[in-house]
C-alpha cells in the first residue's frame, strides 16, 4: 500500500528532480524502471523499440518533472509518460495503433501448446493473443496495482468502462486459456 | 439500502491491494461478509493477481545503458524546457529524424500541392478579364487638320460640371468619346496655346490622363 507519506516522499524526489537535482534523478529512475520497463516491454510489441521509449520516457520524466502534481504515485505518472511515447511512435509507423479496437493481438498467429512449455510460458504466450487495450487494462489492474480510477485517468475512459473492460479482459483471458485446456492459474 | 448504494466492486481492487483507508474498508469488509458475489470477485481478482506475479517472478533490473542514453540527452541541452524529445544524440540526430518524417509524410506534399493550386487559380482569374489591349493614344482618333487634338481621360469622381468649367477655362471642346476606356478627344480652340491647355489639363484635379494626338 502506498500511504500518504510514502506520496509524499516521492514528490520530495520529483521535487528535487525538477530543481535540477541528477542524483535524485538516478534514484527515481531505479526505483521505478522495473514497473515501467515491464509496462514497456508488455505493451510495445516490438522489442527493438523498447531501450528507445524507455529512453524517451525519461527524458521527458527529467523535462517535465516541474509539472508532476504529486496526487499520486511516480510509477503512474511515468506509465502514464511512457503511454503516449508507445501510441506517437505506433502513429509514426503507421501500421496500426495500440490500444484501439481494430488492433485484435499482437501475435494471432502463433499456436501455444501447453505440453511443450510450462503453464507460465503458456499463459505469457495466451496474453500477447489478447487485444492490446485488453493486455493493458490487466496488466495495469492485476501486476502494476491501479485502481479503477488511475486506469480510467491513464487511459481516458470513464471508470464504469474500466470495470466493464476488466471484466471483458478477464473473459476473453480465459476463454483462450480454456480453450488450450490450461488449467490451475488462479492458485 | 439499494444495490446501486451497495454496489463496492469498483473498490476491490483498492481492497485487494491494501490502499483503502479505514473508514472505507470497514464499510467494504461488512458487505464482502454477507454478499457471495462480491466475495467471489475478490478472490478471482486475487487469483489473476497471483496469475500476474507467478508469470514474471521478477522486474527488468534498472539498464544502466538506458540511464546513459538519457543521461547523454539531458546533457545534450535536451533541459527541461523542451518539447519534444529527438530518439537519438545530438543535432545532427534530430535533424536526421525531421527530414526522415519528412519523407515519409504523406501530408505534407499533399498540403504542398494544395497550396500551389490555389495559388494557380489566384494568379489566372485576373488574366481573363482582360482580352484586348490597345493605347490610349494611338487609336483610330482623327487628328483635326490645323487645330490641336488632345486625349483626356477625366477622373471617375469628376462631375460633368467640373469638366464643362475645364473645357471653357482652355476653349476646348469634345470631338469624340467616350471610348471604351474613358477617352474623350478634345480640339483646343486657336486662341489657347495648345501647350498652355495641356499643361492645364495635365494640372486640373478632375483629370487623370491627357495627352496631344500626334
Amino acid at each position: 500500500m502506498v500511504t500518504d507519506e510514502e506520496l509524499k516522499i516521492e514528490k520530495g524526489l520529483v521535487g528535487r528532480v525538477a530543481a535540477g537535482d541528477s542524483a535524485a534523478f538516478q534514484q527515481l529512475y531505479e526505483s521505478s524502471y522495473g514497473k515501467v520497463a515491464r509496462y514497456v516491454q508488455k505493451m510495445a510489441g516490438n522489442e527493438s523499440l523498447v531501450d528507445d521509449i524507455l529512453v524517451q520516457t525519461y527524458t521527458v520524466a527529467w523535462q517535465k518533472s516541474a509539472a508532476f502534481k504529486g496526487d499520486g504515485r511516480i510509477t503512474t505518472w511515468l506509465i502514464g509518460i511512457a503511454r503516449n511515447i508507445i501510441y506517437r511512435e505506433y502513429r509514426k509507423d503507421r501500421r496500426y495503433v495500440p490500444f484501439e479496437e481494430e488492433y485484435e493481438g499482437a501475435d494471432t498467429t502463433s499456436q501455444f501448446r501447453v505440453e511443450n512449455r510450462s503453464t507460465s510460458a503458456a499463459v505469457k504466450a495466451a496474453l500477447q493473443t489478447l487485444k492490446v487495450k485488453h493486455r493493458e487494462i490487466l496488466e495495469l489492474v492485476f501486476y502494476q496495482e491501479f485502481s479503477y480510477a488511475e486506469v480510467a485517468q491513464l487511459v481516458g475512459i470513464p471508470e464504469n468502462t474500466v470495470k466493464t473492460r476488466v471484466f471483458h479482459a478477464k473473459q476473453a483471458l480465459r476463454d483462450i486459456l480454456e480453450k488450450h485446456h490450461i488449467t490451475g492459474y488462479e492458485h | 439500502m439499494s444495490t446501486e448504494e451497495r454496489d463496492m466492486s469498483h473498490m476491490i481492487p483498492d481492497y485487494c491491494n491494501n490502499r483503502l483507508a479505514g473508514g472505507e474498508r470497514n464499510a467494504f469488509e461488512r458487505l464482502l461478509a454477507e454478499d457471495r458475489a462480491l466475495q467471489d470477485e475478490c478472490n478471482e481478482f486475487q487469483g489473476f493477481k497471483r496469475l500476474y506475479r507467478k508469470l514474471d517472478a521478477c522486474e527488468p533490473a534498472p539498464s544502466q545503458a538506458i540511464f546513459a542514453q538519457v543521461a547523454a540527452n539531458i546533457g545534450a541541452g535536451k533541459g527541461k524546457a523542451g518539447q519534444r524529445v529527438p530518439r537519438g544524440r545530438g543535432l545532427s540526430a534530430y535533424l536526421a529524424q525531421t527530414w526522415q518524417r519528412l519523407q515519409e509524410s504523406i501530408t505534407i506534399p499533399w498540403a504542398l500541392a494544395a497550396v500551389q493550386a490555389v495559388a494557380l487559380v489566384f494568379l489566372l482569374i485576373p488574366a481573363t478579364q482582360q482580352t484586348t489591349y490597345s493605347t490610349l493614344s494611338a487609336s483610330q482618333v482623327a487628328i483635326e487638320s490645323g487645330r490641336l487634338a488632345i486625349n483626356v481621360v477625366f477622373r471617375p469622381t469628376a462631375s460633368e460640371q467640373e469638366i464643362r468649367d475645364l473645357l471653357r477655362q482652355i476653349n476646348a471642346s469634345v470631338s469624340d468619346g467616350p471610348s471604351r476606356e474613358g477617352r474623350y478627344v478634345l480640339i483646343i480652340g486657336s486662341a489657347v496655346g495648345g501647350e498652355k491647355a495641356l499643361r492645364t489639363l495635365q494640372g486640373s484635379g478632375v483629370v487623370l490622363f491627357a495627352e496631344t494626338v500626334k
